[in-house]
């Protein structure tokens, strides 16, 4: 597909910064073959050749490649890099990635979310670094006058195997460039991998801790003015009368625009901004359903006796299973609403010109973005241009593109290049949250303690599908009943790391004690019990790996001493999300009357591990999110606005709070899947089954400082 | 239904002078008294400034002399920022909660979003960008060879509170290093390893 000229302009430009020539490799990122490369010659390159992306080894030994995805601290711009210079055997410390501007004609999945950067790249990356190495190693061959299998690679060298000789990629490259390349490359064995596995620096550490300004929040160009945005305090209200006059005459104020429910106070600096912001009068007036979180409550629990849900999954034939059950048991957990609250607050440049768009910032999702704004503006998208800035944080909140519409609509209006920025307040008012959910789950078992039947029905505000009708325990009973309801409102929700998983896991791996419990079973042989009779009895379809499952399970088990710890409570939980596996093993010891969660085990299946350091901070990171989150997160409203608008109303957590983890992963080489996410869905579930183990109390509803035992017990 | 906004709890402006302690955490080093902090404007009944006096202050940041001319409410976070081009101190909460903003005041953690620059006369800060000349202050070691980062977007912010730590406690016990870490919030939980850097930053210093 013929790239846009402007594409092919900018790809020039960095391509003559190839000072000298050097190799250029484009390869497909998008292609279905994505064992397909196509070698450059540097002066034909115009990006108007039909391959999508390249890596280029300059002649002083530089490598790059072009990363489309959005980098949020899942430590992709390491990753990436990581897998071409594995195939490459290239100097680890000469490899750059540099992010890519959004380009749909070039990029196929250009967004940072459901933990699929690496998987979707995993063999394209592969290709590319293996195909260069095997134009160098035929350029040194040639030069050397010899068989290319009398040669080795290593470290960004070709070696010559019998006589020692060797040439650096650097002087190869030029050469390399006008060798043709076979169809089929050899990929590496994964016993020979040295960079894959192993645990580099994250690539932009320098930038970071030395404060460089690589945040969307730190974009400046001469002669752009910055905004903040008042929106609606309540959701199901709009803007009625706006009085700015005395904001309007404030210092360094240029003005103040109302722009659907908006008001934009446009000024030369933001503390300017933030003052006249308070001196804006604006009233407002009813427009839908005003809720409040007691509305939410009663309305959650009715939903769960409606006959309108809708099924997700059905296996034999529930009711006789409850009929002839000899013990029933039926248990419900709710969650409430929560902010993402990424550190960066949301903000985004738009400079909207006559010959086109400028859109610079922090999105998880540009091409959506890009999209929505030649809608808006009802200009075509090839006049639009997206760069993406480093995330601080996303959690799924930079999926929507609200921020980013706001910018240039803004910027339409008052014909200037502007950055809006959210402040926190904003940020915990403005939406997109995890929805409140309600769920409940009923179980029958036969006089033997099998699980005979099994009931889960979800009610979620916003939340079509409050469930996962597939994931284990689904194929394990014979008859079972998914189903989900949901309530619509004004209060906008969205995706939040592990969307649904994030609490349906909690309520089902505590469940799942419940039920372990009145069968009389341990929780560990209870789940391998339930793996074993979907192995040998499937009831319909199964679409997770039992053998994958029952290793992560097998394997927390034996690394946290399972069953054999004195004066420690042990709960255990287990989960299947985003293509990955992980168990996990809370201990908890009571202080002072008081349970204490001390430690977090995790055996993790992600497939290949890239980057064991990245893999290991997604793993703590995830954990600390899900029990931070899981312990203390709670958004409420009150007449359509929340309640809790800055970080002394909402609790997060902080260090002094935050268990030991020992992170674990299983190595079976299966190509490898993500892991942004799969790590926070167990962990409530496991604190919570070690909390009941611990004190008897069983703790159903999140957050958990709100439940007994802690709601009673001081210091929490 | 009208609606003055932004609205605050009263909540916020007594936790900030120190007198309410939530959940059991010491109150934020936030280097302003209640009566300065309602002057700052950061206070949600401010009412305007119309005339808005500017006023010329000479800062000793990084060991230059830099001079702004500004509202001598402006707090320090947006002289750097919006001033200065020093970006490093980041805004996340604005109201001394979560040290992202955090710079050095004389050798003492300050929350910048917080400070007003009348506050400052002579002073001395440093901000992560004055840190060291080629970053390389050994807590800026340490948080690479920990690697540390996720996201970043808090780093700079621990990094100067951790500065702050070692000066006053050169050799801090782990409860003492989460006592004046907890100031500092992480929300890609990156709290592992931030401890990990200090204690070995604290080996080489
Ligand atoms: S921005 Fe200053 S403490 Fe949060
Ligand atoms: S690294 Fe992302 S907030 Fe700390």
């Amino acid at each position: 597909m013929p790239a846009p000229n402007k594409t092919s302009r900018r790809d020039f430009i960095k391509l003559s910064s190839l000072a000298g020539g050097g190799l250029l490799l484009g390869f497909s990122w998008s292609s279905a073959e994505v064992g397909t490369s196509v070698i450059m010659n540097p002066a034909n390159f115009t990006g108007e050749l039909g391959f999508n992306s390249y890596l280029s080894i300059a002649t002083n030994g530089t490598i790059t490649i072009f990363s489309p995805n959005p980098e949020l601290g899942q430590n992709i711009m390491t990753s990436f890099p990581m897998i071409v210079a594995e195939e490459l055997d290239a100097d680890w410390t000469k490899v750059k990635v540099l992010q890519a501007p959004l380009d749909t004609a070039k990029f196929d999945r250009q967004l940072t979310g459901g933990s699929g950067a690496i998987p979707h790249s995993w063999k394209r990356l592969r290709t590319a670094g293996a195909s260069a190495r095997f134009l160098l190693v035929a350029a040194a061959a040639k030069k050397w006058d010899t068989d290319a299998t009398a040669c080795t690679t290593s470290n960004g060298y070709v070696i010559h195997t019998l006589t020692g000789k060797k040439l650096s990629y650097g002087e190869l490259a030029e050469e390399a460039a006008a060798i043709s390349l076979p169809p089929d490359v050899p990929l590496k064995n994964r016993k020979d991998f040295k960079i894959i596995g192993s645990s580099p620096r994250n690539v932009e550490n320098k930038k970071i801790i030395t404060g460089k300004g690589i945040f969307g929040l730190d974009f400046y160009r001469e002669g752009m003015v910055m905004a903040m945005i008042q929106r609606p305090p309540s959701f199901g209200t709009k803007v009625k009368s706006v009085d700015a006059t005395a904001a309007k005459a404030m210092p360094g104020i240029i003005d103040v625009v109302t722009f659907k429910n908006n008001v934009a106070i446009v000024g030369k600096s933001t503390w300017a901004i933030m003052k006249a912001r308070k001196a804006v009068k604006i009233e407002y007036t009813k427009d839908g359903n005003i809720e409040s979180s007691s509305d939410h409550d009663q309305l959650l629990v009715s939903m769960l006796n409606s006959d309108k849900a809708t099924e997700r999954r059905k296996d034999g034939d529930v009711a006789t299973a409850f009929k002839q059950a000899a013990t029933i048991i039926t248990s419900e957990y709710q969650c409430p609403f929560l902010p993402h609250n990424a550190m960066e607050p949301m903000n985004f440049f738009a400079d909207v010109r006559p010959d086109g768009v400028e859109l610079i910032g922090p999105t998880q999702t540009p091409a959506s973005a890009r999209q929505a704004t030649a809608k808006l503006l009802n200009i075509p998208e090839d006049k639009i241009t997206v760069e993406i800035t480093r995330l601080g944080g996303g959690f799924g909140r930079r999926l929507k593109f609200d921020f980013v519409l706001e910018a240039a609509e803004l910027s339409s209006i008052i014909k200037k290049p502007v950055k809006v920025i959210w402040t926190r307040e904003d940020d915990m008012m403005g939406g997109s949250y995890r929805p409140a959910v309600r769920y409940r789950f009923e179980a029958a078992l036969d006089e033997k303690g099998n699980l005979i039947g099994y009931k889960l029905r979800g009610a979620g505000i916003n939340l079509n599908n409050s469930t996962r009708p597939d994931n284990f325990p689904s194929g394990a009973v014979d008859n079972l009943v998914i189903d989900s309801i949901e309530h619509i409102s004004p209060v906008t929700t969205g995706a939040w790391r592990a969307p649904v998983t994030n609490f349906l896991a909690f309520a089902e791996q505590a469940f799942l004690d419940e039920v372990a419990l009145a069968a009389g079973k341990d929780p560990v042989q209870f789940r391998l019990e339930l793996l074993q009779k979907a192995r040998t009895k499937p009831a319909g379809a199964i679409k997770y790996s039992i053998d994958r499952m029952e290793t992560v399970i097998k394997q927390a088990a034996e690394k946290s001493g399972w069953g054999t710890k004195k004066g420690v409570s042990q709960g255990f939980s287990v989960y299947f999300s985003h293509s990955s596996y992980v168990a996990q093993v809370c201990e908890v010891v009571m202080e002072a009357n008081k349970p204490v969660v001390k430690k977090i085990y995790a055996v993790s299946d992600c497939g290949e591990v890239v980057n064991k350091n990245g893999a290991l901070q997604q793993v703590m990171g995830g954990i600390v999110d899900g029990y931070g989150h899981a312990m203390f997160g709670k958004l409420t409203f009150k007449d359509g606005a929340a309640e809790q608008m800055n970080f002394d109303q909402y609790r997060m957590i902080r260090m002094s709070e935050i268990p030991e983890i020992e992170a674990h992963f299983i190595d079976n080489g299966i190509d490898p899947t993500g892991l942004g996410e799969p790590a926070l869905p167990p962990t409530g579930g496991a604190v919570a089954n070690a909390i009941f183990k611990a004190t008897g109390t069983r703790i159903k509803n999140q957050p958990f400082i709100d439940e007994p035992p802690f709601k009673t017990s001081k210091g929490f | 239904m009208a609606s003055a906004m932004p609205r605050i709890n009263p909540a916020v402006i007594l936790h900030l002078n120190g007198d309410k302690i939530i959940k059991g955490r010491e109150p934020c080093l936030i280097a302003i008294s209640v009566i300065d902090f309602f002057k700052t404007g950061l206070c949600f009944n401010f009412r305007g400034n119309k005339k808005g006096h500017m006023a010329i202050f000479k800062l000793h940041i990084n060991g230059k002399e830099r001079q702004v001319d500004v509202e001598p409410d402006t707090p320090l976070l947006w002289i750097l920022r919006d001033h200065l081009g020093l970006v490093g101190a980041k805004f996340s909460c604005g109201i001394g909660e979560c040290g992202a903003c955090t710079v050095l005041v004389d050798d003492k953690a300050i929350r910048s979003c917080g400070f007003r620059v009348s506050k400052i006369k002579t002073s001395k800060i440093t901000t992560i960008e004055g840190l060291s000349v080629n970053g390389d202050h050994p807590l800026q070691l340490a948080w690479d060879e920990v690697d540390v980062p996720q996201c970043g977007y808090c780093q700079a912010g621990q990094i100067m509170q951790a500065v702050a730590l070692l000066k006053m406690n050169p050799k801090p016990t782990d409860g003492e290093i989460d006592e004046r870490m907890d100031f500092n919030l992480c929300r890609c939980g990156a709290y592992h390893r931030i401890r990990d850097a200090i204690k070995l930053a604290s080996t080489k210093i």
